[in-house]
């Protein structure tokens, strides 16, 4: 799956910690999700958009 | 410092690396006492005459490390996030099947090619070891 991840922590100025930090998750998983080798669950894909203030469809495409 | 490739701060990675070491250094403890008592009680039980109190002290002390061991794996495992959880369990399934493969495969040779006898104790340490190695290339994976 692909995702904006990356791109939207860059324009919030967010490290990868950081993001961890907020979305309660290891700085491990943001680094698998921005390459692209884990999916996330439904309430992850949730809280990273509740985060970026999007909705998941904008951050995540198949 | 460039955040779209920035990774963490010295303190996150110092912590991170204490919360691994003091994991390791308890798994290891774990592993060297569970060992030590299943030596223990083959020397004491094989005492002649038999030191039988001693062996029964050393065999509940196997135990006991290895239920110990299972709850502080239990709860690392309750404090991970998802994707460690399914890495977690990724490691612990390749284990487990590398220890029946382990067992069954001496077990063939110990009762039809005259291999020496394998206590079936001694699964537990080639899990662990197993776990270990493949907990570590998974993590090099997402490194």
């Amino acid at each position: 799956m692909n995702n904006r991840l990356r791109e939207l922590r860059a324009e919030k100025g967010w490290s990868q910690s950081r993001l961890a930090e907020l979305a309660g998750v290891s700085r491990q998983t943001i680094q698998a999700l921005e390459s692209g080798k884990y999916d996330p669950s439904l309430p992850l894909a949730f809280t990273l958009a509740a985060l970026f203030k999007k909705r998941i469809e904008d951050i995540f495409e198949p | 410092m460039n955040p779209q490739f920035e990774d963490e701060s010295n303190e996150a990675a110092a912590a991170r690396r204490a919360r691994r070491m003091r994991r390791w250094l308890v798994e290891l403890a774990l592993g060297a006492a569970f060992v030590a008592a299943i030596f223990g009680a083959d020397r004491f039980g094989a005492a002649d005459p038999p030191s039988i109190g001693l062996a029964r002290f050393c065999v509940a002390l196997a135990v006991g490390v290895l239920a110990a061991w299972f709850f502080a794996y239990y709860a690392t495992y309750r404090s991970l996030d998802e994707f460690e959880r399914a890495n977690e369990l990724q490691a612990v399934a390749l284990a487990g099947g590398v220890a029946v493969l382990f067992a069954a495969a001496w077990g063939l040779a110990e009762a039809f090619l005259g291999w020496a006898d394998f206590p079936l104790a001694f699964i537990a340490p080639v899990f662990s070891a197993s776990y270990a190695i493949i907990r570590t290339l998974i993590s090099l994976r997402y490194r």
